[in-house]
């Protein structure tokens, strides 16, 4: 085996990692070992350029002779990296999202083309960082060395860059090596002259490639809610965790197992896989990101939009790869193998490989699915002329769209995530929107705006304007049991597809996250006692010492971190100022520029741009400013209230109508107030990050609300002076769910809890105490 | 049935006497019976873009009417025009004057469709808000937008909003963009529209883009453009 070089690939959430591999990636370079064209020219070449890899070279060149075996030679000599060639139109800005991307492995390399003239063609690599310069192979070269390779495609407008690329293929073909092309295909506002183009190379590479996998990236954007930002994004994952998937199935290092539905699992050479994907040439892929295995492939097979048809009439094979900071045993590749049969009613063979990277998120599973063969065109049963003409003319389609009498079964797909009444509406694709943002991506995301969702912070505000908006608002998240409920013949459980939509994310989840992200933050620069969080987990239930003592007490107490348990709300806020104060304000501040920037030009509309200049957020104010209903005038003050910093309007003295009150151990109350009292709605930062977004009156948590722990579980529930009462629904971040009722803020009644896993039980509990519970049968019903 | 559309904004000097006669010239030069009309009673304009300043015979003002039957005159016009014996025009386009007095409703009168010209300052854009509410008011839904006097250098180096951004402000369908050009201002003081140039100008082209799809009703979609700063990261959809 050669040089330790190897190394598995790399999932992190930190961007130091991927410098670091990309570093050592550098440093040991492995050498190109061909043995038809002899190491040694290579290697005078290659020491010209990195000095730094003689050493590395040298200890390549004792590597043992095999016989000659065509195309294992080569793979074991080049010890697994992965060359990326792009061209197209994109391709800057998708070669730099895969160098930044954590996803991206120390064995992958990238390069562009740099014609000189038509003889004189050389290939640039790109690396990450200015202080490098980038070192450039002449294609000839290039050609003799590597084995493995994969073209990337980016859009349109290659220009004469595709010569090089298919001579090289010719090169790789004719050295029996491995090409793979990946393909992101261009809008169609791109224009039809560039689809063709992108078609016709694809059609002229056919031949001389292994394996091709097409991205479609316009159908992100059919769902009209994503931004052609957010499209471009998940285009970019999808490529990188296209290149990544490639790269561990024909590794050496990672292990691949095929499944048989009546066989049992086989592990796979990479020559068979190699052989496999030459079979079937054309692929798809998918992917998706969850805390277990449903909801990872639900993700990947189900919201991701490129692979459109299901795979239940694929006459090919499916490649699963799945990444987990958690150790994968046998056991749980076999639970992923059932679900990922039973999610998607595939019968047939199934190749396996599994990542484990300690850097991602702990439960995190990440899934890439590549779907290979031919998948049948479900033609949508109600394509009429319109849905023709609407993929033909965009803007047709918008025009259509806003004509009522032209609405079609098959416009229901794409209706607008506001529209409420729709809850149980399954086609959104909008989670695209919500996991997917989550990882991988880089501290730009702090910068961006709250997606639509704040529009329902908008509608929240605008307690004046009418309750009952409120009340949709809250509502939409009302979700009849049943939901929960699935026929599955085979007995087993499973969730029935609901895509992750706001049903149990809450209107103020992405504000409530950029909080938490704040908080967490400075509390690690000032480490503080939490004695003020109003409610502590888990909701609702009393501790041992509360029993004992009988006391409910109703003041602020000092809490440990870990133990108390206790569901009554603070109202009393302490006068004493903290130092740190000032440091909660301004990282509210910051906040609120996110904030306000987002919801200000929302006012009702739709599609929202996730990047908003200085400008449009001016002119997005100015025009909330006007077109909100003319109301007294009243000026905004600033003014020392209960122990912190009011701002906001005020009448007599008192606070009324829109205002901030900032306190000085770091809490927030942001929203109406009424002589001087926190009434309608308004939000409530806690400065241990817990975020809760409701209705209030009296100065107490009153009606309905959200509750977003800094930990990640969201609680939404009825309140009544304070404290919950009613009904009342907590999620928590690794998907348990719990239904029910609370009284005088305990748990009361009863309680439907189902686990990530499906598992349902009822409990029976009294004023905060665990009486009774119950294990559900799979299939009773409730 | 010809269509009756009224072009305003609001604020003045966006560009409304300019639009009218550049897409009507392009609507006539498709082979619409084009008529249009300069509502702006005491300030007319339109004559001087069409280079007919010469030509003009009567005007309102000129005619002996009690001065509330003037503001009905307007109304009286189309009317007649709808009316007509021979071909009735395919198309009435109306140059609104600047401002939301009496000369807007005036002009709004007997218009069924409305395109707002705005540009991409704030001035405009709010003045354009306003008018969108008096126009859904009056019972005008079917309001289109041109946005003119659009400079992409400027919206690249953040001093100037995007296209994208304030359609989505004003939430209007995209009729057009027009580009800022300097040929718009030798046009008008020359007299000769500017639709008519040859070689044409790129103003002139988008405003015959914008009388095609007024023409069948289609809106145009605005795409993001990258902002300037890396050039790593810039692309352009257009590049290669």
């Amino acid at each position: 085996m050669p040089t330790s070089s190897m190394s598995f690939p790399i999932f992190s959430g930190s961007r130091v990692i991927s410098h670091i591999s990309l570093s050592t990636h550098l440093s040991s370079n492995p050498v190109f070992f061909n043995s038809f064209f002899g190491a040694k020219s290579l290697c005078c070449k290659r020491l010209s350029y990195n000095p730094k890899s003689l050493l590395k070279i040298s200890m390549s060149m004792e590597k043992q002779p095999r016989s000659l075996d065509g195309y294992e030679q080569n793979m074991e000599g080049n010890s697994g990296v992965l060359e990326v060639i792009a061209i197209g139109s994109r391709k800057d800005s998708l070669l730099e999202f895969c160098l930044d991307s954590p996803f991206q492995s120390s064995s992958l390399r990238f390069w562009t083309v740099l014609m000189k003239d038509a003889s004189n063609v050389q290939l640039q690599q790109r690396v990450l960082g200015k202080d490098l310069t980038p070192r450039i192979v002449e294609a000839d070269i290039f050609m003799q060395s590597c084995a493995k390779t994969i073209i990337l495609v980016a859009g349109a407008g290659y220009g004469s860059d595709h010569i090089a690329a298919v001579d090289i293929l010719k090169a790789i073909r004719s050295s029996n090596g491995f090409s793979v092309v990946i393909i992101l295909k261009p809008f169609t506002f791109e224009g039809q002259r560039r689809l063709d183009e992108v078609n016709d190379l694809v059609g002229k590479l056919q031949e001389l490639i292994s394996f091709c996998i097409e991205i479609d990236t316009d159908s992100l954007l059919k769902n009209e809610l994503v931004t052609l930002d957010e499209a471009l994004r998940t285009a970019n994952n999808a490529v990188i965790l296209a290149i990544n998937a490639i790269s561990i199935v024909i590794s050496e290092m990672q292990r691949k197992f095929i499944d048989a539905v009546h066989d049992n699992m086989k592990e796979l050479g990479v020559s068979e896989v190699i052989n496999i994907l030459g079979k079937y040439k054309n692929a798809k892929l998918g992917f998706g990101a969850g805390y277990n295995i449903r909801t990872s492939i639900s993700q990947a097979m189900h919201d991701c939009p490129f692979i459109g048809a299901g795979v239940k009439d694929l006459d090919g094979i499916v490649i699963c790869v799945v990444a987990s900071s958690n150790v994968i045993s046998n056991d749980d590749l076999q639970a992923f193998l059932r679900t990922f049969r039973q999610t998607t009613e595939y019968t047939k063979d199934i190749i396996i490989s599994v990542v484990h990277d300690p850097k991602l998120e702990p439960n995190l599973l990440v899934t890439t699915v590549v779907i290979l063969g031919h998948l049948e065109e479900q033609t949508l049963k109600k394509s009429g002329f319109f849905n023709r003409l609407a993929q033909r003319f965009p803007f047709v389609f918008n025009l259509l769209r806003r004509d009522p009498s032209q609405s079609n079964d098959t416009f229901k797909k794409d209706v607008k995530a506001i529209n409420r009444t729709n809850s149980n509406e399954m086609g959104n694709k909008v989670a695209l929107q919500g996991i997917f943002g989550g990882f991988g991506d880089d501290a730009s995301e702090i910068e961006d705006v709250p997606n639509r969702k704040s529009s329902d912070i908008y509608s929240f505000r605008n307690y004046d304007s009418g309750s009952d908006q409120n009340e949709v608002a809250l509502l939409d998240g009302k979700t009849d049991f049943s939901s929960y409920y699935e026929e599955n013949s085979e007995g087993i459980p499973t969730f029935r597809r609901e895509s992750l939509n706001h049903w149990n994310l809450g209107p103020g989840n992405e504000l409530a996250k950029e909080w938490a992200k704040e908080r967490a933050a400075d509390s690690e620069a000032t480490p503080v006692l939490d004695n003020l969080s109003i409610f502590c987990l888990p909701v609702g239930v009393r501790s041992s010492e509360e029993l004992k003592e009988g006391v409910n007490t109703l003041n602020a107490k000092e809490f440990s971190e870990s133990k108390s348990e206790n569901g009554v709300k603070v109202p009393a806020l302490p006068s004493s100022s903290r130092p740190w104060g000032t440091l909660t304000d301004a990282s509210f501040e910051v906040m609120k520029e996110i904030y306000n920037n987002g919801s200000t030009v929302l006012k009702g509309k739709t599609g929202v741009p996730k990047k908003q200049g200085v400008l449009s957020a001016r002119a997005a104010s100015m025009l909330e400013a006007e077109r909100d209903s003319p109301k007294k005038w009243s000026p905004i003050v600033e003014m020392h209230y209960r122990g912190g910093v009011y701002r906001g309007r005020c009448q007599g003295g008192l606070p009324e109508g829109k205002g901030r009150l900032v306190l000085g151990d770091g809490n927030i109350y942001d929203g109406m107030w009424r002589y001087g009292k926190r009434s309608g709605v308004g939000t409530y930062y806690s400065s241990n990050g817990d975020v809760f977004q409701g209705s209030w009156r009296d100065d107490l948590m009153h009606g309905k609300g959200w509750f977003y722990f800094h930990t990640g579980d969201r609680w939404f529930a009825n309140f009544w002076k304070g404290k919950a009462n009613g009904e009342g629904r907590f999620y928590s971040k690794s998907g348990d769910v719990f239904f029910g009722h609370f009284e005088d803020g305990w748990r009361h009644g009863h309680f439907l809890c189902i686990t990530v896993d499906g598992a349902r039980c009822i409990e029976i509990w009294n004023e905060g105490v665990l009486i009774d519970r119950q294990q559900l049968d799979v299939d009773a019903v409730l | 049935m010809p269509r009756v559309v009224v072009i305003t904004s609001g604020k003045g000097g966006v560009g409304k006497t300019t639009t009218t006669a550049n897409v009507g010239l392009s609507l006539a030069r498709l082979g619409f019976f084009v008529v249009a009309i300069d509502a702006d009673v005491g300030l007319r304009n339109l004559d001087l873009l069409l280079g007919l300043e010469n030509r003009v015979n009567y005007t309102v003002i000129e005619i002996e009417t009690p001065h509330r039957i003037r503001l009905k005159a307007l109304v009286w016009l189309v009317d007649a025009l709808k009316a007509r014996d021979e071909r009735s025009p395919d198309f009435i386009l109306i140059d609104c004057p600047a401002g939301i007095d009496a000369g807007l409703i005036t002009a709004i009168t007997p218009a069924k469709e409305a395109v707002l010209v705005t540009t991409l300052e704030i001035t405009s854009l709010r003045d354009a808000d306003r008018v969108t509410g008096l126009l859904e008011c009056d019972g005008i839904r079917d309001i289109k937008m041109i946005v003119n006097r659009v400079r992409t250098d400027m919206i690249k180096g953040e001093d100037m909003m995007s296209v994208l951004n304030v359609q989505e402000m004003l939430g209007l369908p995209l009729l057009g963009v027009i580009p800022e050009d300097s040929e718009v201002i030798r046009s008008t003081n020359r007299g000769y529209p500017l639709v008519l140039h040859k070689p044409p100008a790129l103003a002139g082209l988008a405003f015959e883009q914008a009388a095609w799809r007024l023409v069948e009703q289609y809106s145009m979609k605005a795409v993001m453009a990258e902002e300037e700063p890396k050039n790593r990261g810039f692309f352009s959809f257009f590049g290669g």
